[in-house]
């Protein structure tokens, strides 16, 4: 499995500051260093159950680490990251988010959400 | 916050306290004369006691950092949820927005004396609200976007910054990944019932659904001041 459990990490109920969103890195690093199952690629999910809110600056740290992490694997390429058990509604303030660092995010209908690389339409 | 910041600067600093006890006990209960006492202003509040209030569901609290801001974020979560005050799912709505206007405050404010976070549950004639107010001293919106070179020919005045400070990706860290979270509150209260007053420094913006945004000058706040207000 390639999931990280953010309650295992953080114990706060509301994550907030761009700090503590810099404490899930390592396990964020390990995580996408972690080889792949055999016979398709499968995205680093982050699994937010048991956190109750979030605000946008937490996730867009989160986004930043880690795209310096992945793009330092496999330069930005078919990036791919699922937030499962989502603390809160996917929203326009979250979609700006995603733009911000080059994603797109939608809502799976297990109400996780995957944000991937844009598709560059100049490609 | 005038009387926090003269004191700071060595100025005796006197509140006269309201003849109105139930307006003197309102203010004691959320905090108010406390804080101000702590900060060395004079406040004569003799014989005026606190009532436990279930309906504060946090009191006037000071924070500087964002770590404090995280922890007055959390403070005010559990606040809510033992309370059980209003629709249950806005115990999230209400934590995150006001973390984002807490978050700003630790950040960007600059404010020789932190900040100042109130979440409340006020019953009104036309229906019980959320409010989260958030205040701080410091250098105001006009200031901190105009840090961002590329910004500062495009702000002169307090209302024209708060105008900029509220759209995508406008920051005065100049950083291409900053600027949601003022954004992302805008963009949460343009609900029915819902309403977000900024003052800053000469300059006030108020959104809501019906009026979108309409900025205004008005008198000075020495700081920057955000006042929401959502239907619980």
């Amino acid at each position: 499995m390639r999931t990280i459990r953010v309650n295992d990490i953080l114990k706060d109920r509301i994550l907030v500051s761009r700090e503590s969103a810099r404490l899930l890195e390592d396990a964020l690093k390990k995580t996408i260093l972690c080889p792949a199952l055999p016979g398709g690629e499968t995205p680093v999910t982050v699994d937010f159950e048991g956190v109750e809110g979030m605000a946008p600056s937490f996730l867009d740290e989160l986004l930043s680490a880690f795209e310096s992490l992945v793009g330092k694997e496999t330069n930005g390429q078919g990036r791919c990251l699922i937030v499962a058990n989502p603390p809160t509604r996917l929203s326009l303030k979250f979609e700006a988010i995603a733009r911000g660092h080059g994603m797109s995010v939608t809502a799976l209908p297990d109400g996780s959400w995957r944000l991937q690389d844009t598709p560059n339409p100049g490609a | 916050m005038y009387l926090t910041l003269a004191s700071r600067r060595g100025a005796r600093s006197r509140l006269l306290v309201p003849s109105n006890l139930g307006v003197c006990v309102y203010l004691k209960s959320l905090g108010f004369f406390d804080i101000l006492k702590d900060r060395g202003v004079e406040v004569d509040d003799r014989d005026i006691g606190a009532r436990h209030d279930p309906k504060t569901v946090l009191p006037i609290t000071h924070f500087e950092t964002t770590a404090n801001a995280s922890d007055v974020t959390n403070a005010a979560f559990a606040g809510l949820q033992s309370a059980h005050l209003g629709a249950a799912n806005l115990t999230t709505v209400v934590t995150e927005l006001f973390s984002e206007l807490a978050l700003n405050a630790a950040q960007h404010s600059e404010s020789q004396v932190g900040a100042f976070g109130c979440v409340q549950f006020v019953e009104f004639e036309k229906g019980s609200r959320f409010t989260c107010s958030v205040a701080d001293g410091g250098i105001g919106v006009l200031a901190s976007l105009s840090r961002n070179k590329a910004l500062r020919s495009r702000v002169s005045y307090d209302w024209d910054a708060l105008e900029l400070a509220i759209r995508e990706r406008v920051s005065g860290t100049g950083d291409p990944h900053r600027g949601i979270g003022l954004y992302g509150v805008s963009e949460d209260v343009r609900r029915p019932g819902r309403s977000l007053l900024l003052h800053s420094g000469l300059g006030s913006l108020e959104i809501t659904e019906e009026l979108e945004s309409s900025a205004k000058r008005t008198r000075l706040f020495p700081g920057t001041l955000a006042f929401l207000s959502i239907p619980a």
